[in-house]
Protein backbone atom coordinates (compact mmCIF):
# COMPACT_ATOMS: atom_id res chain seq x y z
CA UNK A 1 0.00 0.00 0.00
CA UNK A 2 1.13 3.81 -1.00
CA UNK A 3 2.45 6.10 1.86
CA UNK A 4 -0.67 8.25 2.43
CA UNK A 5 -3.24 6.11 2.23
CA UNK A 6 -5.99 6.32 4.98
CA UNK A 7 -6.42 3.01 5.41
CA UNK A 8 -9.68 3.59 6.81
CA UNK A 9 -11.10 5.20 4.13
CA UNK A 10 -9.35 3.12 1.72
CA UNK A 11 -11.23 -0.34 3.34
CA UNK A 12 -14.85 1.62 3.33
CA UNK A 13 -14.28 2.23 -0.25
CA UNK A 14 -13.69 -1.64 -1.02
CA UNK A 15 -16.46 -2.92 1.12
CA UNK A 16 -18.74 -0.79 -0.79
CA UNK A 17 -17.27 -2.42 -3.95
CA UNK A 18 -17.48 -5.90 -2.62
CA UNK A 19 -20.79 -5.60 -1.18
CA UNK A 20 -22.53 -4.09 -4.99
CA UNK A 21 -20.50 -6.57 -6.73
CA UNK A 22 -20.57 -9.73 -5.15
CA UNK A 23 -18.15 -11.44 -7.41
CA UNK A 24 -14.89 -9.27 -6.46
CA UNK A 25 -13.23 -10.25 -3.53
CA UNK A 26 -10.14 -7.78 -1.95
CA UNK A 27 -6.11 -9.15 -2.16
CA UNK A 28 -4.15 -8.74 0.85
CA UNK A 29 -0.76 -9.01 0.26
CA UNK A 30 1.34 -8.44 3.96
CA UNK A 31 -1.81 -7.89 5.63
CA UNK A 32 -2.31 -4.38 3.12
CA UNK A 33 -4.83 -4.56 0.47
CA UNK A 34 -3.45 -4.53 -3.10
CA UNK A 35 -6.11 -4.91 -5.55
CA UNK A 36 -9.59 -6.52 -6.12
CA UNK A 37 -10.34 -9.62 -8.68
CA UNK A 38 -12.65 -12.20 -9.31
CA UNK A 39 -16.32 -11.67 -10.97
CA UNK A 40 -17.30 -8.82 -12.62
CA UNK A 41 -20.98 -8.63 -13.01
CA UNK A 42 -21.98 -5.76 -15.49
CA UNK A 43 -25.48 -4.72 -13.74
CA UNK A 44 -27.54 -1.86 -15.20
CA UNK A 45 -31.34 -1.35 -14.05
CA UNK A 46 -30.94 -5.11 -12.52
CA UNK A 47 -30.07 -6.13 -16.30
CA UNK A 48 -26.83 -8.31 -15.67
CA UNK A 49 -25.17 -6.78 -19.32
CA UNK A 50 -22.49 -8.91 -19.22
CA UNK A 51 -19.93 -10.81 -17.10
CA UNK A 52 -15.91 -9.93 -16.82
CA UNK A 53 -13.47 -11.20 -15.08
CA UNK A 54 -11.13 -8.56 -13.49
CA UNK A 55 -8.31 -7.39 -11.59
CA UNK A 56 -8.37 -3.57 -9.91
CA UNK A 57 -5.23 -2.95 -8.45
CA UNK A 58 -5.08 0.34 -5.75
CA UNK A 59 -2.99 2.93 -7.05
CA UNK A 60 -0.52 3.94 -5.13
CA UNK A 61 -1.47 7.85 -5.08
CA UNK A 62 -5.24 6.58 -3.72
CA UNK A 63 -7.62 8.20 -4.20
CA UNK A 64 -5.53 11.20 -6.13
CA UNK A 65 -4.55 8.13 -9.16
CA UNK A 66 -7.25 6.21 -11.24
CA UNK A 67 -7.44 2.91 -11.07
CA UNK A 68 -5.95 0.45 -13.15
CA UNK A 69 -8.61 -2.44 -14.80
CA UNK A 70 -7.40 -5.52 -16.41
CA UNK A 71 -9.51 -7.96 -17.82
CA UNK A 72 -8.06 -11.48 -17.24
CA UNK A 73 -9.87 -14.54 -18.80
CA UNK A 74 -9.10 -13.07 -22.43
CA UNK A 75 -13.22 -12.43 -23.78
CA UNK A 76 -11.93 -9.18 -25.28
CA UNK A 77 -9.03 -9.46 -27.61
CA UNK A 78 -5.74 -7.30 -26.63
CA UNK A 79 -5.95 -5.72 -29.51
CA UNK A 80 -5.84 -1.42 -29.70
CA UNK A 81 -9.48 -1.39 -31.84
CA UNK A 82 -11.09 -2.93 -28.39
CA UNK A 83 -9.37 -0.34 -26.33
CA UNK A 84 -6.90 -3.11 -24.48
CA UNK A 85 -3.57 -2.94 -24.05
CA UNK A 86 -1.52 -6.79 -24.29
CA UNK A 87 -1.36 -6.97 -20.92
CA UNK A 88 -5.47 -7.11 -20.58
CA UNK A 89 -5.20 -3.40 -19.14
CA UNK A 90 -8.77 -1.57 -20.54
CA UNK A 91 -8.42 1.70 -21.66
CA UNK A 92 -11.20 3.65 -20.11
CA UNK A 93 -11.20 6.60 -21.39
CA UNK A 94 -8.64 9.50 -23.06
CA UNK A 95 -5.39 10.37 -21.12
CA UNK A 96 -6.43 13.85 -19.70
CA UNK A 97 -9.75 12.85 -18.72
CA UNK A 98 -8.50 10.50 -15.93
CA UNK A 99 -6.26 12.54 -15.20
CA UNK A 100 -8.85 15.41 -14.25
CA UNK A 101 -11.23 12.60 -12.37
CA UNK A 102 -8.33 11.72 -10.07
CA UNK A 103 -7.13 15.17 -9.56
CA UNK A 104 -10.10 15.66 -7.96
CA UNK A 105 -9.72 12.60 -6.17
CA UNK A 106 -11.91 9.49 -6.85
CA UNK A 107 -12.72 6.42 -4.96
CA UNK A 108 -12.33 2.98 -6.62
CA UNK A 109 -16.28 2.39 -6.21
CA UNK A 110 -16.82 5.60 -8.27
CA UNK A 111 -13.91 4.84 -10.84
CA UNK A 112 -16.18 1.31 -11.52
CA UNK A 113 -19.40 3.29 -11.57
CA UNK A 114 -18.38 5.97 -13.62
CA UNK A 115 -15.34 4.37 -16.29
CA UNK A 116 -15.54 0.50 -15.95
CA UNK A 117 -19.17 -0.03 -15.87
CA UNK A 118 -19.81 1.77 -19.66
CA UNK A 119 -16.57 0.62 -20.51
CA UNK A 120 -17.30 -3.04 -20.18
CA UNK A 121 -21.19 -2.34 -21.22
CA UNK A 122 -19.56 -1.44 -24.42
CA UNK A 123 -17.59 -4.59 -25.52
CA UNK A 124 -20.51 -6.13 -24.48
CA UNK A 125 -22.35 -4.07 -27.33
CA UNK A 126 -19.18 -4.40 -29.47
CA UNK A 127 -19.65 -8.60 -29.41
CA UNK A 128 -23.12 -7.78 -30.37
CA UNK A 129 -22.96 -5.07 -32.94
CA UNK A 130 -19.29 -5.71 -34.25
CA UNK A 131 -19.03 -1.59 -33.24
CA UNK A 132 -18.98 0.58 -30.10
CA UNK A 133 -21.96 2.35 -29.25
CA UNK A 134 -19.89 5.16 -27.26
CA UNK A 135 -17.38 7.80 -28.75
CA UNK A 136 -13.69 6.41 -29.32
CA UNK A 137 -11.03 8.62 -29.26
CA UNK A 138 -8.32 8.44 -32.24
CA UNK A 139 -5.14 5.98 -31.00
CA UNK A 140 -3.02 8.65 -32.03
CA UNK A 141 -2.61 11.00 -29.34
CA UNK A 142 -2.03 13.94 -31.00
CA UNK A 143 -5.42 13.38 -33.11
CA UNK A 144 -7.02 11.95 -29.77
CA UNK A 145 -5.74 15.08 -28.04
CA UNK A 146 -7.46 17.26 -30.93
CA UNK A 147 -10.98 15.28 -30.60
CA UNK A 148 -10.80 15.47 -27.05
CA UNK A 149 -10.60 19.41 -26.93
CA UNK A 150 -12.96 20.00 -29.94
CA UNK A 151 -15.24 17.84 -27.22
CA UNK A 152 -14.49 19.60 -24.33
CA UNK A 153 -14.85 23.38 -26.27
CA UNK A 154 -17.76 22.29 -28.18
CA UNK A 155 -16.45 23.78 -31.07
CA UNK A 156 -14.15 22.77 -34.05
CA UNK A 157 -12.26 26.48 -34.14
CA UNK A 158 -8.82 25.70 -33.79
CA UNK A 159 -7.96 29.71 -33.42
CA UNK A 160 -10.99 29.53 -30.53
CA UNK A 161 -8.87 26.37 -28.79
CA UNK A 162 -5.88 27.82 -28.89
CA UNK A 163 -6.63 31.22 -27.31
CA UNK A 164 -8.42 29.25 -24.59
CA UNK A 165 -5.86 27.02 -24.00
CA UNK A 166 -3.56 30.27 -23.39
CA UNK A 167 -6.27 31.68 -21.32
CA UNK A 168 -6.13 28.73 -18.55
CA UNK A 169 -2.01 28.61 -18.62
CA UNK A 170 -1.91 32.89 -18.18
CA UNK A 171 -0.94 33.52 -14.37
CA UNK A 172 -2.02 37.15 -14.58
CA UNK A 173 -5.40 36.01 -15.05
CA UNK A 174 -8.01 36.72 -12.11
CA UNK A 175 -11.50 35.14 -11.15
CA UNK A 176 -12.83 38.65 -12.60
CA UNK A 177 -11.27 37.93 -16.15
CA UNK A 178 -13.40 38.52 -19.22
CA UNK A 179 -13.75 35.18 -21.29
CA UNK A 180 -11.52 34.50 -24.22
CA UNK A 181 -14.29 34.30 -26.42
CA UNK A 182 -15.04 37.57 -27.12
CA UNK A 183 -18.52 37.19 -25.43
CA UNK A 184 -17.35 40.25 -23.29
CA UNK A 185 -18.97 37.93 -20.65
CA UNK A 186 -17.13 36.99 -17.80
CA UNK A 187 -15.49 33.55 -17.49
CA UNK A 188 -16.74 32.49 -14.63
CA UNK A 189 -20.07 33.13 -16.22
CA UNK A 190 -19.11 31.99 -19.42
CA UNK A 191 -16.58 28.94 -20.96
CA UNK A 192 -15.45 28.35 -17.23
CA UNK A 193 -18.67 25.19 -16.92
CA UNK A 194 -16.90 23.80 -20.19
CA UNK A 195 -13.60 23.84 -19.77
CA UNK A 196 -13.04 25.21 -16.26
CA UNK A 197 -11.76 21.19 -15.50
CA UNK A 198 -8.54 21.68 -17.79
CA UNK A 199 -6.90 23.57 -15.49
CA UNK A 200 -6.62 20.85 -13.20
CA UNK A 201 -3.92 19.63 -15.89
CA UNK A 202 -0.42 20.12 -15.46
CA UNK A 203 0.68 23.43 -16.59
CA UNK A 204 3.32 21.13 -19.04
CA UNK A 205 0.49 19.69 -20.57
CA UNK A 206 -1.62 22.42 -21.39
CA UNK A 207 1.88 24.31 -22.90
CA UNK A 208 2.51 20.94 -25.28
CA UNK A 209 -1.57 21.40 -26.07
CA UNK A 210 -1.02 24.61 -27.33
CA UNK A 211 2.25 23.59 -29.33
CA UNK A 212 0.19 21.30 -31.47
CA UNK A 213 -2.11 23.80 -33.04
CA UNK B 1 1.33 -15.49 -2.97
CA UNK B 2 1.68 -18.08 -0.48
CA UNK B 3 0.21 -21.76 -0.88
CA UNK B 4 -3.38 -21.75 1.75
CA UNK B 5 -1.95 -25.22 2.78
CA UNK B 6 1.86 -24.41 3.52
CA UNK B 7 1.37 -25.08 7.37
CA UNK B 8 -1.02 -28.38 7.18
CA UNK B 9 2.00 -29.18 4.52
CA UNK B 10 4.86 -28.33 7.04
CA UNK B 11 3.51 -30.29 9.56
CA UNK B 12 3.31 -33.42 7.73
CA UNK B 13 6.97 -32.84 6.26
CA UNK B 14 7.84 -32.44 9.64
CA UNK B 15 6.34 -36.03 10.78
CA UNK B 16 7.77 -37.71 7.98
CA UNK B 17 11.16 -36.13 8.78
CA UNK B 18 10.78 -36.59 12.54
CA UNK B 19 9.73 -40.29 11.71
CA UNK B 20 12.89 -41.18 10.03
CA UNK B 21 14.63 -39.54 13.04
CA UNK B 22 12.95 -42.24 14.78
CA UNK B 23 14.23 -45.13 13.16
CA UNK B 24 17.22 -43.71 13.08
CA UNK B 25 17.49 -43.42 16.87
CA UNK B 26 16.29 -46.73 17.54
CA UNK B 27 19.19 -48.14 16.26
CA UNK B 28 21.90 -45.75 18.25
CA UNK B 29 19.14 -46.10 21.23
CA UNK B 30 19.06 -42.07 21.36
CA UNK B 31 15.66 -41.11 23.14
CA UNK B 32 12.78 -40.79 20.87
CA UNK B 33 10.79 -38.17 20.39
CA UNK B 34 7.05 -37.93 20.98
CA UNK B 35 6.04 -35.72 18.25
CA UNK B 36 2.21 -36.10 18.31
CA UNK B 37 2.28 -33.98 20.98
CA UNK B 38 3.86 -31.15 20.31
CA UNK B 39 2.08 -30.90 16.95
CA UNK B 40 -1.36 -31.03 19.15
CA UNK B 41 -0.52 -27.99 20.80
CA UNK B 42 -0.12 -26.57 17.85
CA UNK B 43 -3.61 -25.89 16.75
CA UNK B 44 -5.91 -26.39 19.82
CA UNK B 45 -9.04 -24.72 18.11
CA UNK B 46 -11.43 -23.54 14.98
CA UNK B 47 -9.24 -20.67 13.90
CA UNK B 48 -7.20 -22.24 10.67
CA UNK B 49 -3.24 -21.91 10.83
CA UNK B 50 -2.08 -19.02 9.25
CA UNK B 51 -1.78 -20.05 6.01
CA UNK B 52 -5.16 -21.13 5.61
CA UNK B 53 -6.55 -17.42 7.46
CA UNK B 54 -6.99 -14.98 4.63
CA UNK B 55 -9.24 -17.16 2.76
CA UNK B 56 -12.74 -16.25 4.44
CA UNK B 57 -11.82 -12.68 3.52
CA UNK B 58 -11.36 -13.48 0.23
CA UNK B 59 -14.49 -15.65 -0.98
CA UNK B 60 -16.51 -13.28 1.47
CA UNK B 61 -18.11 -15.94 4.09
CA UNK B 62 -18.17 -15.91 7.72
CA UNK B 63 -16.57 -18.90 9.64
CA UNK B 64 -18.95 -20.21 12.80
CA UNK B 65 -15.71 -20.40 14.96
CA UNK B 66 -17.95 -21.36 18.57
CA UNK B 67 -19.12 -24.83 16.91
CA UNK B 68 -19.42 -28.17 18.84
CA UNK B 69 -20.41 -31.14 17.26
CA UNK B 70 -23.80 -31.99 16.84
CA UNK B 71 -25.24 -28.67 18.26
CA UNK B 72 -25.14 -25.91 15.15
CA UNK B 73 -25.73 -23.06 16.73
CA UNK B 74 -28.84 -21.90 14.83
CA UNK B 75 -30.96 -24.93 15.67
CA UNK B 76 -29.62 -25.25 19.19
CA UNK B 77 -32.77 -24.37 20.83
CA UNK B 78 -34.18 -28.24 19.44
CA UNK B 79 -32.13 -29.62 22.18
CA UNK B 80 -34.44 -28.85 25.03
CA UNK B 81 -37.41 -29.33 22.60
CA UNK B 82 -39.58 -31.78 21.23
CA UNK B 83 -40.00 -29.31 18.26
CA UNK B 84 -38.88 -30.32 14.58
CA UNK B 85 -37.87 -27.00 12.48
CA UNK B 86 -38.00 -26.78 8.40
CA UNK B 87 -34.55 -25.10 7.42
CA UNK B 88 -32.38 -25.63 3.91
CA UNK B 89 -29.52 -27.05 4.16
CA UNK B 90 -26.30 -28.54 1.95
CA UNK B 91 -25.33 -31.64 3.15
CA UNK B 92 -21.26 -32.29 2.71
CA UNK B 93 -19.73 -35.96 3.43
CA UNK B 94 -16.41 -35.82 2.92
CA UNK B 95 -14.09 -39.20 2.90
CA UNK B 96 -10.26 -39.79 2.92
CA UNK B 97 -9.78 -43.16 1.96
CA UNK B 98 -7.05 -45.78 1.63
CA UNK B 99 -5.43 -43.93 4.48
CA UNK B 100 -5.13 -47.53 6.13
CA UNK B 101 -2.08 -47.87 3.37
CA UNK B 102 -0.23 -45.34 5.58
CA UNK B 103 0.19 -48.53 8.53
CA UNK B 104 2.45 -50.44 6.06
CA UNK B 105 5.11 -47.38 5.91
CA UNK B 106 5.16 -45.50 9.34
CA UNK B 107 4.52 -45.67 13.15
CA UNK B 108 1.76 -44.71 14.67
CA UNK B 109 2.88 -41.85 16.18
CA UNK B 110 3.60 -39.89 12.49
CA UNK B 111 0.38 -41.94 11.11
CA UNK B 112 -1.35 -39.50 14.03
CA UNK B 113 -0.04 -36.45 13.05
CA UNK B 114 -0.44 -37.52 9.42
CA UNK B 115 -4.16 -38.35 9.75
CA UNK B 116 -4.29 -35.52 12.18
CA UNK B 117 -3.63 -32.70 9.90
CA UNK B 118 -5.01 -33.88 7.22
CA UNK B 119 -8.37 -34.15 8.82
CA UNK B 120 -7.70 -30.58 10.71
CA UNK B 121 -6.68 -28.99 7.21
CA UNK B 122 -10.79 -30.56 6.24
CA UNK B 123 -12.21 -28.94 9.01
CA UNK B 124 -10.47 -25.71 9.01
CA UNK B 125 -11.47 -25.34 5.35
CA UNK B 126 -14.99 -25.92 5.81
CA UNK B 127 -15.15 -23.57 8.80
CA UNK B 128 -13.33 -20.86 6.58
CA UNK B 129 -15.66 -21.65 4.34
CA UNK B 130 -18.73 -20.62 6.47
CA UNK B 131 -19.36 -24.23 7.30
CA UNK B 132 -20.54 -26.38 10.04
CA UNK B 133 -18.82 -29.89 11.37
CA UNK B 134 -21.71 -31.79 12.16
CA UNK B 135 -19.75 -35.24 12.70
CA UNK B 136 -16.53 -36.59 12.50
CA UNK B 137 -16.61 -40.12 10.82
CA UNK B 138 -13.25 -41.87 11.02
CA UNK B 139 -10.75 -39.95 9.23
CA UNK B 140 -13.66 -37.79 7.68
CA UNK B 141 -16.08 -35.61 7.78
CA UNK B 142 -20.17 -35.18 7.70
CA UNK B 143 -20.47 -30.75 7.31
CA UNK B 144 -23.40 -28.79 6.85
CA UNK B 145 -23.34 -25.55 5.23
CA UNK B 146 -25.97 -23.30 5.92
CA UNK B 147 -28.17 -21.57 8.61
CA UNK B 148 -30.50 -18.72 9.77
CA UNK B 149 -27.50 -16.00 8.78
CA UNK B 150 -26.50 -17.34 5.62
CA UNK B 151 -27.86 -17.01 1.80
CA UNK B 152 -28.85 -20.33 0.41
CA UNK B 153 -26.55 -19.41 -2.77
CA UNK B 154 -23.60 -18.65 -0.42
CA UNK B 155 -24.30 -21.63 1.39
CA UNK B 156 -23.78 -23.38 -2.32
CA UNK B 157 -20.93 -21.66 -2.97
CA UNK B 158 -19.07 -21.97 0.59
CA UNK B 159 -19.74 -25.76 0.11
CA UNK B 160 -18.44 -25.88 -3.65
CA UNK B 161 -15.13 -24.03 -2.54
CA UNK B 162 -14.32 -25.64 0.45
CA UNK B 163 -14.60 -29.16 -0.94
CA UNK B 164 -12.76 -28.11 -4.42
CA UNK B 165 -9.80 -26.65 -2.28
CA UNK B 166 -9.48 -29.32 0.19
CA UNK B 167 -9.76 -32.32 -3.14
CA UNK B 168 -6.69 -30.03 -4.87
CA UNK B 169 -5.03 -29.89 -1.75
CA UNK B 170 -5.32 -34.30 -1.14
CA UNK B 171 -4.68 -34.30 -4.97
CA UNK B 172 -1.75 -32.50 -5.57
CA UNK B 173 0.15 -31.15 -2.49
CA UNK B 174 -0.21 -34.58 -0.24
CA UNK B 175 0.37 -36.41 -3.23
CA UNK B 176 3.37 -34.66 -3.89
CA UNK B 177 4.46 -35.06 -0.49
CA UNK B 178 4.08 -38.99 -0.48
CA UNK B 179 5.45 -39.09 -4.05
CA UNK B 180 8.92 -37.71 -2.52
CA UNK B 181 8.56 -40.15 -0.06
CA UNK B 182 8.18 -42.73 -3.15
CA UNK B 183 4.40 -43.76 -2.01
CA UNK B 184 2.23 -43.33 -4.73
CA UNK B 185 -1.61 -43.47 -4.21
CA UNK B 186 -1.62 -44.03 -0.51
CA UNK B 187 -4.66 -40.72 -0.07
CA UNK B 188 -7.42 -39.72 -1.73
CA UNK B 189 -11.19 -37.93 -1.05
CA UNK B 190 -14.74 -39.01 -2.38
CA UNK B 191 -17.00 -36.03 -1.52
CA UNK B 192 -20.83 -35.86 -1.50
CA UNK B 193 -22.54 -32.89 -1.65
CA UNK B 194 -26.47 -32.31 -1.84
CA UNK B 195 -28.67 -29.36 -1.65
CA UNK B 196 -32.06 -29.48 0.66
CA UNK B 197 -34.55 -26.93 0.31
CA UNK B 198 -36.87 -25.44 3.32
CA UNK B 199 -39.46 -27.75 2.78
CA UNK B 200 -37.58 -30.99 1.76
CA UNK B 201 -35.43 -30.69 5.27
CA UNK B 202 -36.54 -31.23 8.68
CA UNK B 203 -34.62 -30.44 11.86
CA UNK B 204 -34.62 -32.37 15.10
CA UNK B 205 -32.64 -33.72 17.91
CA UNK B 206 -31.68 -37.35 17.89
CA UNK B 207 -31.01 -39.38 20.40
CA UNK B 208 -31.67 -39.23 24.34
CA UNK B 209 -30.26 -36.90 26.66
CA UNK B 210 -25.97 -36.73 26.64
CA UNK B 211 -26.23 -38.83 23.57
CA UNK B 212 -28.00 -36.71 21.44
CA UNK B 213 -27.06 -34.48 18.69
CA UNK B 214 -29.34 -31.64 16.46
CA UNK B 215 -29.55 -33.33 13.24
CA UNK B 216 -31.38 -33.27 9.43
CA UNK B 217 -33.91 -35.88 8.35
CA UNK B 218 -33.87 -35.42 4.59
CA UNK B 219 -33.50 -37.29 1.66
CA UNK B 220 -30.71 -34.97 0.19
CA UNK B 221 -28.76 -35.62 2.86
CA UNK B 222 -28.88 -39.08 2.45
CA UNK B 223 -28.34 -38.78 -0.68
CA UNK B 224 -25.15 -36.66 -0.07
CA UNK B 225 -23.99 -39.73 2.03
CA UNK B 226 -24.89 -42.43 -0.93
CA UNK B 227 -23.74 -39.77 -3.59
CA UNK B 228 -19.96 -39.75 -1.83
CA UNK B 229 -19.92 -43.13 -2.49
CA UNK B 230 -20.72 -42.86 -6.08
CA UNK B 231 -18.01 -40.57 -6.34
CA UNK B 232 -14.67 -41.34 -8.08
CA UNK B 233 -10.66 -40.91 -6.53
CA UNK B 234 -10.75 -37.54 -5.64
CA UNK B 235 -14.15 -36.69 -7.19
CA UNK B 236 -16.89 -34.59 -6.02
CA UNK B 237 -20.40 -36.03 -6.79
CA UNK B 238 -23.31 -33.21 -6.18
CA UNK B 239 -27.08 -33.34 -6.73
CA UNK B 240 -29.32 -31.76 -9.10
CA UNK B 241 -30.14 -29.43 -6.90
CA UNK B 242 -26.84 -28.21 -6.23
CA UNK B 243 -26.91 -27.66 -10.17
CA UNK B 244 -29.80 -25.86 -10.58
CA UNK B 245 -29.11 -23.35 -7.90
CA UNK B 246 -25.72 -22.52 -8.13
CA UNK B 247 -25.95 -20.87 -11.55
CA UNK B 248 -22.27 -22.07 -12.95
CA UNK B 249 -21.70 -22.88 -16.64
CA UNK B 250 -22.95 -26.07 -17.32
CA UNK B 251 -19.34 -27.86 -18.65
CA UNK B 252 -18.51 -28.41 -15.30
CA UNK B 253 -20.53 -31.17 -14.56
CA UNK B 254 -20.47 -34.79 -16.07
CA UNK B 255 -22.97 -37.65 -15.82
CA UNK B 256 -21.53 -39.86 -13.23
CA UNK B 257 -20.10 -43.40 -14.32
CA UNK B 258 -19.04 -46.12 -12.06
CA UNK B 259 -15.48 -48.35 -12.63
CA UNK B 260 -16.97 -50.16 -15.26
CA UNK B 261 -17.64 -47.03 -17.11
CA UNK B 262 -21.43 -46.92 -17.08
CA UNK B 263 -23.34 -44.24 -16.28
CA UNK B 264 -25.34 -43.92 -12.95
CA UNK B 265 -27.60 -41.30 -14.02
CA UNK B 266 -29.85 -41.23 -11.40
CA UNK B 267 -29.20 -41.34 -7.77
CA UNK B 268 -32.84 -41.69 -6.60
CA UNK B 269 -35.83 -42.96 -8.07
CA UNK B 270 -39.32 -42.83 -7.23
CA UNK B 271 -41.08 -43.95 -10.15
CA UNK B 272 -44.83 -43.51 -8.39
CA UNK B 273 -43.75 -39.89 -7.78
CA UNK B 274 -42.04 -39.83 -11.58
CA UNK B 275 -38.93 -38.76 -9.11
CA UNK B 276 -35.39 -38.98 -10.81
CA UNK B 277 -33.14 -37.14 -9.37
CA UNK B 278 -30.05 -36.81 -11.08
CA UNK B 279 -26.24 -36.96 -9.68
CA UNK B 280 -23.41 -35.26 -11.26
CA UNK B 281 -19.45 -35.31 -11.05
CA UNK B 282 -18.34 -31.65 -10.11
CA UNK B 283 -15.49 -29.89 -12.18
CA UNK B 284 -13.33 -28.96 -9.25
CA UNK B 285 -10.21 -27.66 -11.17
CA UNK B 286 -12.31 -25.95 -13.86
CA UNK B 287 -14.22 -24.19 -10.87
CA UNK B 288 -11.31 -23.48 -9.01
CA UNK B 289 -9.91 -21.32 -11.72
CA UNK B 290 -12.71 -20.32 -13.09
CA UNK B 291 -13.22 -18.54 -9.48
CA UNK B 292 -9.27 -17.71 -9.46
CA UNK B 293 -8.49 -19.44 -6.79
CA UNK B 294 -6.16 -21.61 -7.99
CA UNK B 295 -3.30 -19.81 -7.94
CA UNK B 296 -3.90 -18.23 -4.71
CA UNK B 297 -4.13 -21.97 -2.96
CA UNK B 298 -0.77 -22.91 -5.17
CA UNK B 299 1.31 -20.06 -6.61
CA UNK B 300 3.58 -21.63 -8.80
CA UNK B 301 0.80 -22.17 -10.79
CA UNK B 302 -0.08 -18.40 -11.47
CA UNK B 303 -0.86 -17.64 -15.28
CA UNK B 304 -0.72 -20.74 -16.10
CA UNK B 305 -4.07 -21.77 -16.40
CA UNK B 306 -4.93 -18.23 -18.05
CA UNK B 307 -6.85 -19.19 -21.38
CA UNK B 308 -8.81 -21.88 -19.59
CA UNK B 309 -11.22 -19.85 -17.74
CA UNK B 310 -14.27 -19.88 -18.14
CA UNK B 311 -16.82 -17.49 -19.47
CA UNK B 312 -20.16 -17.55 -18.36
CA UNK B 313 -23.38 -17.52 -20.42
CA UNK B 314 -24.28 -13.48 -21.05
CA UNK B 315 -26.71 -13.61 -23.99
CA UNK B 316 -30.24 -12.27 -22.67
CA UNK B 317 -32.68 -10.56 -25.07
CA UNK B 318 -35.30 -8.59 -23.73
CA UNK B 319 -35.89 -4.95 -24.49
CA UNK B 320 -35.00 -3.57 -21.09
CA UNK B 321 -32.02 -5.26 -21.37
CA UNK B 322 -31.22 -3.45 -24.78
CA UNK B 323 -32.18 -0.25 -23.37
CA UNK B 324 -29.69 -0.45 -20.60
CA UNK B 325 -26.86 -1.70 -22.60
CA UNK B 326 -27.51 1.22 -25.31
CA UNK B 327 -27.83 3.16 -22.56
CA UNK B 328 -24.79 2.80 -20.80
CA UNK B 329 -22.46 1.80 -23.21
CA UNK B 330 -23.00 5.32 -24.73
CA UNK B 331 -21.16 6.96 -22.26
CA UNK B 332 -18.04 4.95 -22.84
CA UNK B 333 -15.16 7.37 -24.30
CA UNK B 334 -12.47 4.69 -24.99
CA UNK B 335 -9.06 5.35 -25.86
CA UNK B 336 -6.17 3.13 -26.70
CA UNK B 337 -2.56 4.77 -27.53
CA UNK B 338 -0.38 3.14 -30.29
Amino acid sequence: MGEGINPEILMEDLYDVVEKHSGLHINFIDGFPDSLSGRFDVTVDNYCLGVFSVIIKIPKRYPFEFPAIYETDFRIPRINDRHMYPDGKCCLDFDFNLRILAKKGISIFNAIEVKAIPFFADQVFFEKHNHFNGREYSHNFKLAMKEYFVNKFESDNEVLIKTGLRFLTDRNKSKDSICFCGSRKKFSDCHKLKIGDLSLLDAGILEFAQSIY
Amino acid sequence: MENYYSDYIATINGALKNSKTKSFSRMTGSPEIRLSNSFLNESIDLTPLRSLRNISDQIRLKPIINQRLGQHPDFIHLRTSKQTENHYIVSVFIDITNSTGLFKKYDLDTILVITNTIQRAAIHTCVACGGYIERLQGDGLFVYFGGKSISKDDAIRGALIATSMFTYFVKNDLQAIFQNEGVEDIISTKIGVDFGNDDEVLWFKAGIGECSEITTLSLHTSLASKMMGNAPKHGIVVGENIKNRAALTPDLYDLVKNSKGEVKRYIYEDRNKNLHYTQFTFDWSKFLIANKLLDEINSTNTGRYLNQSINPPTIVNSKGYDDALNKTSANNSPWAKE
